[in-house]
């Protein structure tokens, strides 16, 4: 039923494992604290698995520089996705980020078995820090995705095969939190067109402006290597051939040492394309050197 | 637009912070008693003191340290810190750390070394968070200087 994804699941997390683990061995990690370099992001920043957070990839501090591979896997009733994403950051003030998307659609009987698309994104570390000083951290962010399988998104009534989502995010830890077990929250503003991240393409004939869309996250740090969860992210509803609903995540990540972190978490994507109802899990897999 | 649910998002996110706002407070000398009291601190600061003189990026710092002082501060700051029976009678932190340039990274290094230490001795994840809750403000007079 799901067929090829079914193999490349599975065959992308090993190959990112491996690539993953190169550079970590041939770079120090950097030396901010264990866990704050978040989870990686389905978009392919640092963040929650589906938020934008203000932090940076990897553990780079100032004058330090670092970065992560990952590889994501989600499965609902009826999807699969597949993202591998890459990142580097700077000074603890730069991330530049790509990700590659490939959506499993085999099951709608389209012209197309897969959706995919490329993203590329740069995220700047404006004002705070996520433990130090008054300020939360606050960064801004920008995504430039070009859809690569236009011709299900363009029969769907999506008008462009590219676009820019604009975002700024505010993310702090409380170390103190929950009588010592840290909390953090974060809270993200996006400007975006695009319908299912981007899969179904740009903005639609239902609707075709820039919306300010809000997502947050809200963390608990169980032990120094567990953190649970909490995500919201709310989307667009662009295209008049299905609905498009909000999405949450409760997860769980393992971050057994600064090189290697293991999420897993229950998804739960509302209507997509049609379908109703779309939950599921995704395990992402990083490795940060 | 499918807001779903948007209200349950910022009702969890208020809860919480106010939650996280409500737990700051000081609670007698519980936080000194999970650190293992008198005792306890000088274990973990002891043995941070010692993996920062063998950690490559930060070694150097400590080089020409007066170890037995350094221990004995920092363990009488701690203790005070965590609202035991001491009095901290050390130089400031912007005249301690003078003249050493400490840089974020190397203060993150040094952080992780205590929690290191205090992971090792055995001090609980919520005891540790409350003491580097207390520590972290101490940053900004002890970077740069
Ligand atoms: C939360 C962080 C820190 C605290 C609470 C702290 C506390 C102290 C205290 C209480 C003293 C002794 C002051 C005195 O002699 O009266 C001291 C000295 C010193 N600290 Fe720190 N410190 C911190 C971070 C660091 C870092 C990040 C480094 C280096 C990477 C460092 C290196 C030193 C050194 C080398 C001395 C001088 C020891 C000597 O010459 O006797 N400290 N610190």
């Amino acid at each position: 039923m799901h067929g090829a994804t079914d193999r490349v699941g599975p065959v992308a997390i090993s190959i990112g494992l491996l690539l993953g683990a190169l550079p970590a061995m041939a770079h120090d990690v950097g030396s901010r604290i264990r866990a704050t370099a978040g989870v990686p992001q389905i978009e392919g920043t640092a963040g929650g698995g589906f938020v934008p957070w203000a932090v940076l990839a990897g553990y780079g501090q100032k004058q330090e520089w670092g970065g992560e591979f990952s590889v994501m896997h989600a499965r609902t009733g009826d999807f699969d996705l597949t993202i591998a994403a890459g990142s580097v950051a700077f000074n603890n003030r730069v991330e530049i980020s790509a990700a590659a998307q490939l959506l499993d659609i085999d099951d709608l009987g389209l012209p197309d078995d897969n959706l995919s698309q490329m993203i590329l994104g740069a995220k700047v570390r404006v004002a705070g820090d996520l433990i130090y000083g008054k300020l939360p951290q606050i960064s801004g962010g920008v995504q430039y995705k070009r859809n690569m399988d236009f011709d299900v998104p363009a029969l769907a009534g999506a008008r462009d095969d590219d676009g820019f989502d604009f975002y700024v995010a505010a993310t702090r830890l409380w170390l103190n939190g929950l009588h010592g077990y840290p909390v953090l929250a974060n809270v993200t503003v996006r400007a975006s067109r695009a319908n299912q991240l981007g899969l179904l393409g740009f903005g639609g004939d239902q609707d075709d402006e820039w919306e300010p869309l809000f997502e947050g996250s809200v963390a608990v740090l169980l032990r120094r290597d567990l953190v649970l969860g909490y995500e919201y992210r709310q989307k667009p509803d662009n295209l008049g051939f299905a609905d498009e609903d909000d999405w949450q995540d409760v997860f769980l990540a393992w971050f057994p040492n600064k090189y290697f972190t293991l999420t897993g978490a229950w998804a739960d994507l509302g209507d997509v394309a049609g379908r109703n109802d779309q939950e599921g899990f995704y395990v992402s897999v990083e490795s940060s050197f | 637009m499918g807001r779903k649910n948007s209200g349950l998002l910022a009702a969890s996110l208020f809860a919480i912070l106010g939650y996280g706002a409500a737990a700051e407070g000081a609670k007698g000398d519980a936080l000194f008693r999970d650190l293992g009291g008198r005792e306890g601190i000088a274990r973990f600061v002891g043995a941070a003191v010692a993996s920062a003189h063998s950690h490559p990026r930060i070694a150097f710092l400590f080089e020409d340290a007066d170890d037995g002082n350094l221990k004995g501060q920092l363990g009488d700051l701690i203790c005070a810190l965590a609202a035991g029976p001491c009095n901290y009678e050390g130089l400031g932190m912007r005249e301690a750390h003078s003249g050493m340039e400490i840089t974020e990274a190397e203060f993150d290094i040094f952080v992780e070394l205590v929690l290191d230490a205090m992971e090792q001795s055995g001090i609980s994840h919520s005891a540790r968070n409350r003491l580097l809750a207390l520590l972290v403000p101490l940053r900004e007079d002890i970077i740069h200087q």
